[in-house]
């Protein structure tokens, strides 16, 4: 089985801070063996299945511009939720160790998911520091596939080891 | 934040040569102000280098500082790289062209008379850089104003020459010397032309208040000639450390907290 | 005193302007004329100290510099007194690259301006003010009396 995805979120900083959103400023990728929908765009649906590790890593498209996810909090599926951004406001110039979005990781190990079920996920970004600095996007989601090819690859180990 | 380090090395070219020092003639600002850098827009900026780890101990994150050298009173460096090669053909172009233009249909004869110095004039040589003491070599561009017109030093004032930018030439200091600062040369190695700009990276393990040292060219206009004048100045980058966590779970490895 | 051109420029963190949405902080000025008396190299708050010589007019540029080398920042406007000052929006020839220009056309001794930036895609305007000091060379004062 594939037991590792990665999710590539690229970002146009500048683009996003002067528009005031994430929207059509944000480019979602990964590389599940399952063939995910909508790779590219920010509603990146991630097909994937219980047991794989999963871990979001964010760029900016500008290297000279800072970057960092605050948050990814999944949605209740009886809200209605439209892919719309929201803004937080931060307006705290000091950073706790503890809160200081550049020291975490996220990663997480994909628990028992109902088979055809879209986990909508929101997405908080920070960029810079500042009341505009931080926004959020309601699209991305993962979805429990049950497709075949993310175990092809363990059932051929398995013959080859016969 | 994540992000790669622009250092911009701002000098106050005249007043450096004219004091024979950089001290109080150079400002540096990083694009880390929010992060910790103080001293921001002044001589003593000192960087902050947030650097991060693993639970083993090792690098979290690749930190990696560019420094941008130019002068107040040189044009500026948001013109494309190759500013000064094109407009040294340009300039060359359009009295071509206003020669093309004035000799359509009309008598020559009285205006040949004055061609061999009116072209030098007009078109201008090419600049000349002293290399060592004795020796100087001929340049491919020509001198522009800070207009980004042909410098003619028979008709225009000192004031209005455009100042050949400054160059790092190397960086050293005990931040190299400790390895806390690895840094290297990248670009064209063309002299003058495009210029080398320098990078670093930073071992973010070695904590603490670090020093290195930049050597930095400036080019003085002495009789018709661009002489260097070697210049060095001393800045610090400060290195902080911290462990990395789970942004789910605030600890380690942990189930992705989906709602149902 | 020989009379100079006087180069200003305004260094500009795109993102954190921005992001906070205010020049404050974010905006660092500076001037060739430090040796002659300019003062507030690096802040927002520059004093650019200019000499009339006499039958002369003062040259000043202006140009913005972005400390994120590839985002883009402009200056849209200066705004200044045009008894005392001629303003002109230039682009450097061969090039897309903007400047300004001011020509002096009578002395003063105090004249504020302001300047006004735009930064990254949504052309969002960003002002401050500044202020150019001038100062009589010796024998214009001479002139005059």
């Amino acid at each position: 089985m594939q037991n590792k995805i990665n999710i590539n979120i690229a970002v146009d900083v500048a683009k996003a801070l002067s528009e005031k959103t994430l929207l059509n400023n944000v480019y979602m990728m990964d590389n599940s063996a399952c063939g995910s929908k909508n790779q590219g765009t920010e509603q990146l649906c991630t097909f994937c299945i219980p047991g794989q590790t999963i871990r979001w890593i964010v760029y900016a498209i500008d290297l000279q511009t800072p970057v960092a996810i605050k948050d990814i909090a999944f949605i209740a599926s009886d809200r209605q939720i439209k892919p719309a951004q929201m803004k937080e406001n931060s307006d705290s110039n000091t950073v706790l160790p503890e809160d200081n979005p550049d020291l975490k990781i996220w990663t997480g190990i994909v628990p028992y998911m109902l088979l055809g079920h879209t986990y909508q996920y929101r997405l908080t970004l920070q960029m810079g520091n500042g009341f505009n600095s931080v926004m959020s996007l309601n699209g991305p989601a993962l979805l429990y596939c049950g497709c075949a090819t993310a175990y092809k690859k363990q059932t051929t180990t398995k013959i080859e080891q016969l | 934040m994540s992000q790669e380090i622009t250092i911009i090395v701002l000098v106050d070219i005249q007043a450096a040569i004219e004091t024979k020092s950089l001290k109080g003639n150079i400002y540096l600002m990083d694009n880390l102000r929010t992060d910790g850098s103080t001293g921001e827009g002044t001589g003593q900026l000192i960087t902050a280098i947030d650097g991060s780890y693993w639970c083993d101990g090792s690098q979290c994150c690749d930190v990696v500082m560019n420094w941008l050298i130019t002068g107040i009173g040189s044009l500026p460096i948001t013109l494309p790289h190759n500013y000064y090669h094109t407009r040294s053909k340009h300039i060359e172009h359009e009295w071509i062209q206003s020669i093309k233009n004035a000799h359509l249909g009309k008598n020559t004869a009285k205006k040949e008379t004055n061609f061999d110095t009116t072209i030098i004039e007009k078109i201008g040589t090419y600049s000349k850089l002293r290399t060592t003491p004795n020796k100087v070599m001929d340049i491919e561009i020509k001198s522009l104003n800070i207009f980004g017109e042909h410098f003619d030093s028979s008709q225009n004032t000192k004031s209005i020459l455009n100042l050949l930018p400054p160059q790092i030439s190397d960086i050293t200091g005990s931040a190299v010397d400790n390895k806390v600062l690895f840094p290297a040369q990248y670009g064209t190695p063309v002299p003058i032309k495009d210029g080398w700009y320098w990078s670093a990276t930073v071992d973010t393990s070695k904590t603490g208040l670090h020093n290195y040292t930049l050597h930095i060219t400036l080019y003085d206009f002495v009789d018709e000639v661009w002489t260097p004048v070697e210049l060095t100045y001393d800045a610090q980058i400060k290195v902080s450390n911290n462990p990395v966590r789970n942004g789910f779970t605030n600890a380690g490895l942990g189930l992705i907290p989906l709602m149902y | 005193m020989e009379n100079r051109t006087i180069v200003i420029i305004a260094a500009v963190d795109i993102i954190g302007i921005l992001a906070s949405n205010t020049l404050k902080g974010n905006i660092y000025l500076f001037d060739n004329n430090k040796l002659m008396g300019s003062s507030g190299e690096g802040t927002e708050n520059l004093k650019t100290k200019i000499s009339f010589n006499p039958n002369e007019n003062v040259v000043l540029v202006w140009n913005v510099m972005p400390l994120e080398p590839e985002s883009f920042a402009n200056i849209s406007q200066i705004t200044a007194d045009d008894k005392y000052i001629t303003i002109e929006k230039l682009k450097y020839p061969s090039s897309d690259v903007i400047y300004w220009k001011g020509t002096t056309i009578k002395p003063f001794d105090h004249l504020k301006y302001k300047l006004s930036i735009t930064v990254g895609t949504s052309g969002t305007e960003y002002s401050c003010d500044l202020d150019i000091i001038g100062e009589l060379a010796k024998d214009h004062a001479i002139l005059i009396n």
